[in-house]
């Protein structure tokens, strides 16, 4: 293969030298000058023009139809019907000036070819006729701008009505983790240093912080034994391996000094705070949710940036490592009745990731359903509804429903840090 | 400095094609090189065209390419197209469209259209392109680290680009990438300095501000948008080298990836996110001015009419340059901002477009009852005006934060850029060089092969970016591997979509072969220029055709008049060059 593309590359070579030879002698025979431009060249040139935005402009309006079952569906939530209204009106002014502005563009250089007996119209300039080409898209962008910053501002500002339903999506590199408050309806606290195996989220209660403390103190103890061994000579190791334990060491240790500098305000869990987290819901496929009651998502991120990006919702909001981006909307057309309206009986909402995040960012998806209250409430109960296997909490899942402050046990070093 | 002085100064072979301190041989480096470079990014789009026209399936072209490491039996691996992706990005923008476009022809035409000898530092402007040749050699070389060049798209938004747990090419691959963007802004703050003071200071006696042509006033706010926005860059790569190899906390903040919970408290990824685009969005008009200022010159030229509205069209100019700084913004209305601070940039965002719909009006007028000349350089500037109109239009949607929340980040956005940015700015380049080459190396271009390379050029690009918009109307995101594991994007409309995406960017890279064919050839055996082949008003027409130091023989040009007098009522020509007298009682003509 190798071999054949080097080949046509070199014959490629071959024929245009030759080309070249030949275009250079047609060229001695001829004294045409290159800057003359010949009226033939014009007169083709200047049709062309004509010519291609009749294919531009026929292109333009085959694709329109020619895509029409891509486009999205009606917009499925209250704000999106109104950024449909603003995005049509956008339209009806973007589509005839993309129209117009080509036909003149195009039509002038058509019409006015190059005419060795006539001469170019002397207008250097025209105050009224520059001034009303600045007011004219002025007041139309000023429509634009205002309509624009409404509908912007009633989708992300605005009271957040009382029994809205909150839902986090927690990204990571490549799936999506949906956290359902539970009885509470209220989200529990987390934080990166209490991510584990069995902890994807970091949700902090006292179970999983008392587990997070005995794994890191594990590793530390793990660890220190190791290099105590070195300096010991009792059990050698490589300086490269030495220095990357030091470092862990170091990791591990600032990793617990961030879960003690916790405790203070874990022991006085005001409000019950830290127990709130207990009867979270974490579902990791399909997630459901009611419709026409306000959602209001909590999106995080736990490595690199990702986007929540849900189009049919007309939603989309970044998920940030560090800081917790919100987005409220209320659905307004169920699963059901979408493929009814679409006519595609597998029509699914999606959940997309949309900034770049790593390798498998294209195929970081999750479905989403939109479904009435009463299935709603019922999937949430029940991990099974068929057999009626209730949906296990955060801490049924992990085993600790029971969990304590575990005050008493701590050492003396970390009593003294508390 | 007299030209004699430089006339009677023999020159080695090296100082006169390497180490040049002549602005006008620099010009041809800067082209040279970024003829190179836009070659390199414009073959990695057709490699990851390939994947997204047929997902999935093998192409020995890219096993040719890539090697069994990036593409095994021909497929691109998924790390590789973002690579490719990144890098496209990168150098099309900075290396191209910015040190190619900008370098050229501030080069070659500042000191030839205001009358100087040259530069106002030789060696500056000197050092300006080794610094552009050196970080374009170091962006080449990250393609073959360890791990792959950067992939976390030309933005390299940390934590993603912060962190080589998170994806292979954060690592040495973006080490060299940021060292490659660092030296590249040393360019370009080179360049720019003194671009600014030449302007200011050695413009010849008689060429005032309101006679300077378009090229120079666009190249002019061009130098100061780069000067007040690079450092910013830099400053953004300099907290994130640090936040990478000195284990600081300015972008980040909470991470556990690979297993681990690392150190960062405190940090925030938007704040790289308000640096980038800081310098970002006025990037787009550093890249756009320029093709802008050489429209405006050349369709004024072969319409054979003066440009409409000079003063607003330097009016325009200075306000897309002063706007340009203050709608970064628009870039991160999903990013979580204030939402209040969104409506601002909505409002700021929009202004922009009165200034560029002034200029669209005057280009349209500008052609109105002329007398065409179609030149190559006249139909690729016809070209950027279309590309801009139709780039332009949809830019206001994607200005108005509530619309972008849909769009953000899809097809709609990358067709949009492409167009506005891409096509008007490359458009620009390519008239230029059919227009300026006779300057730049005293040969004339093929004027048939010009025609070809238009017409398959701007078919190619209105039939490579038209149909992506429709893609992103229908929700796809950019910087997918593979749309079609998505269902909503699995079926034969989307499928045909892409591959007429593919087959025109295919033929449009092929129909660049001509161009460079003609371009190559025409250097060496071109038809001999003459002095004035366009019957153009402006000074650099009037240097002798070979290249001397000095640029002028004798004295300076002293300068009369504006320069588009083109037809004026009363002259027997259809132009009279800026250096001929106004006659009595003949008005200076804007």
């Amino acid at each position: 293969m190798s071999f054949l593309v080097i080949l046509v590359v070199v014959l490629g070579l071959i024929a245009t030298i030759q080309l070249a030879r030949v275009y250079d002698l047609t060229r001695g025979i001829s004294d045409k000058r290159e800057e003359d431009i010949s009226e033939a060249d014009i007169k083709f040139n200047g049709n062309g023009m004509l010519i291609f935005l009749i294919a531009l402009m026929a292109f333009f309006v085959w694709l329109v139809f020619f895509s029409k079952d891509l486009y999205y569906p009606e917009a499925a939530s209250v704000h999106g019907k109104e950024i449909d209204k603003l995005l049509n009106f956008n339209w009806w002014i973007v589509i005839p000036v993309f129209v117009l502005m080509n036909i003149l563009l195009y039509g002038f250089t058509w019409k006015y070819q190059y005419r060795k007996d006539r001469k170019a119209f002397w207008y250097p300039h025209n105050n009224k006729l520059e001034l009303i080409w600045t007011v004219v898209p002025a007041i139309v962008l000023a429509v634009i701008i205002i309509w624009g910053i409404t509908v912007w501002s009633d989708t992300m500002m605005g009271e957040t009505k009382e029994d809205a339903i909150h839902i986090e999506l927690y990204s990571k590199q490549f799936d999506w983790t949906i956290r359902y408050a539970g009885e509470d309806q209220q989200l529990g606290p987390s934080n990166f240093n209490f991510i584990s195996g069995a902890n994807a989220m970091g949700i902090i209660t006292n179970g999983t912080r008392d587990a997070m403390l005995e794994e890191v103190n594990g590793e530390i103890d793990q660890l220190q034994e190791v290099l105590d061994n070195d300096k010991n000579n009792i059990a050698i190791i490589s300086a490269e391996d030495r220095e990357e334990k030091e470092d862990k060491l170091g990791r591990l240790q600032r990793k617990k000094l961030r879960i003690l500098a916790f405790m203070k305000d874990m022991n006085k869990n005001e409000g019950g705070k830290y127990d709130t987290g207990k009867d979270d819901y974490l579902v990791a496929g399909e997630f459901y949710i009611p419709v026409d009651r306000e959602i209001f998502f909590h999106i995080n991120a736990r490595d690199v940036i990702h986007s929540a990006y849900m189009p049919h919702f007309r939603m989309q909001m970044n998920a940030v490592p560090g800081q917790e981006t919100t987005f409220r909307m209320t659905p307004t057309i169920t699963t059901e009745d979408m493929r009814k309206k679409t006519g595609d009986p597998d029509f699914d909402y999606v959940l997309m990731c949309n900034k770049i995040c790593g390798a498998s960012h294209y195929n970081m998806q999750r479905t989403v359903k939109v479904v009435s209250q009463e299935t709603y409430d019922a999937w949430l109960k029940y991990e099974d509804i068929q057999n009626k296997t209730p949906r296990k909490t955060f801490a049924q899942a992990l085993g600790m429903e029971d969990d304590q402050p575990l005050l008493g046990e701590l050492s003396t070093n970390e009593q003294n840090f508390e | 400095m007299g030209a004699e002085a430089h006339g009677h100064h023999k020159e080695s072979w090296i100082s006169k094609y390497i180490f040049s301190m002549d602005h006008k041989m620099i010009s041809r480096q800067f082209l040279i090189t970024a003829i190179f470079m836009a070659i390199v990014a414009m073959m990695m789009s057709v490699l990851f065209r390939l994947q997204l026209a047929w997902p999935n399936e093998g192409f020995e072209i890219l096993n040719f390419f890539l090697g069994d490491r990036w593409a095994p039996d021909g497929v691109l691996d998924k790390n590789a197209y973002l690579a490719l992706v990144t890098i496209h990005g990168t150098i099309m923008v900075f290396f191209v469209l910015t040190g190619g476009l900008s370098g050229t022809f501030a080069n070659l035409l500042i000191p030839l259209q205001i009358g100087a000898r040259d530069m106002a530092s030789g060696f500056l402007n000197m050092l300006s392109y080794w610094f552009f040749l050196l970080s374009s050699v170091i962006m080449i070389f990250s393609l073959f680290v360890e791990g792959g060049a950067a992939s976390g798209g030309w933005t390299i938004y940390p934590p993603l680009s912060a962190l080589p747990e998170a994806m292979p090419g954060s690592g040495s691959g973006m080490t060299l990438w940021l060292l490659s963007m660092t030296f590249f802004v040393v360019s370009s703050l080179l360049g720019g300095l003194n671009y600014i003071v030449t302007i200011i200071n050695l413009r010849t006696k008689g060429m005032k501000m309101t006679r300077l042509p378009l090229t120079v006033w666009a190249l002019f706010v061009t130098a100061i948008l780069g000067v007040l926005s690079f450092p910013v860059l830099f400053a953004a790569v300099l907290l994130l080298m640090m936040d990478r190899t000195m284990g600081t906390s300015f972008y980040l903040s909470d991470i556990h990836i690979a297993g681990e919970a690392l150190d960062f408290v405190g940090g925030s990824p938007i704040l790289y996110q308000h640096l980038f685009w800081f310098l970002g969005h006025p990037e787009v008009y550093i890249v756009l001015l320029p093709a802008l200022g050489i429209s405006s010159e050349i369709i004024s030229t072969n319409a054979r009419k003066p440009i409409f509205g000079y003063k607003a069209m330097i009016g325009s100019i200075l306000a897309i340059g002063f706007l340009s700084f203050i709608v970064w913004g628009h870039h991160m209305f999903v990013t979580g901002m204030n939402p209040f601070l969104g409506g601002v940039f909505v409002f700021t965002t929009l202004l922009i477009a009165i200034p560029s719909a002034v200029k669209v009006f005057n280009y349209l007028t500008t052609l109105w009852k002329g007398n065409l000349v179609l030149t190559p350089a006249m139909l690729f500037s016809i070209g950027l005006v279309s590309t801009f109109i139709t780039g332009g239009v949809t830019g206001i949607i994607l200005a108005d934060s509530a619309l972008d929340i849909p769009i953000h980040d899809n097809y709609f956005v990358v067709a949009h850029f492409h167009v506005v940015m891409g096509m008007s700015a490359i458009f620009g380049m390519f008239a230029g060089i059919y227009h300026w080459f006779p300057k730049l190396f005293g040969k004339m271009m093929n004027t048939r092969m010009g025609y070809v390379h238009f017409w398959v050029t701007i078919v190619c690009a209105f039939g490579v970016f038209l149909p992506m918009h429709f893609v992103g109307i229908a929700g796809s995101p950019r910087r997918y591997y593979d749309q079609s594991v998505i269902n909503m994007f699995n079926n034969e409309t989307m499928v045909d979509l892409n591959v007429i995406i593919t087959t025109f960017a295919i033929i449009a890279a092929i129909g660049q072969g001509v161009f460079l064919l003609n371009f190559f050839y025409s250097v060496y055996r071109g038809q001999k220029a003459i002095q004035n082949p366009w019957k153009s008003n402006t000074l650099e027409w009037t240097t002798p055709v070979e290249h001397i130091h000095g640029n002028w023989p004798g004295a300076l040009p002293v300068v009369h008049r504006w320069p588009y007098d083109y037809s004026k009522p009363g002259k027997p020509d259809d132009y009279v060059p800026q250096t001929v007298p106004l006659e009595e009682g003949e008005e200076d003509g804007h």
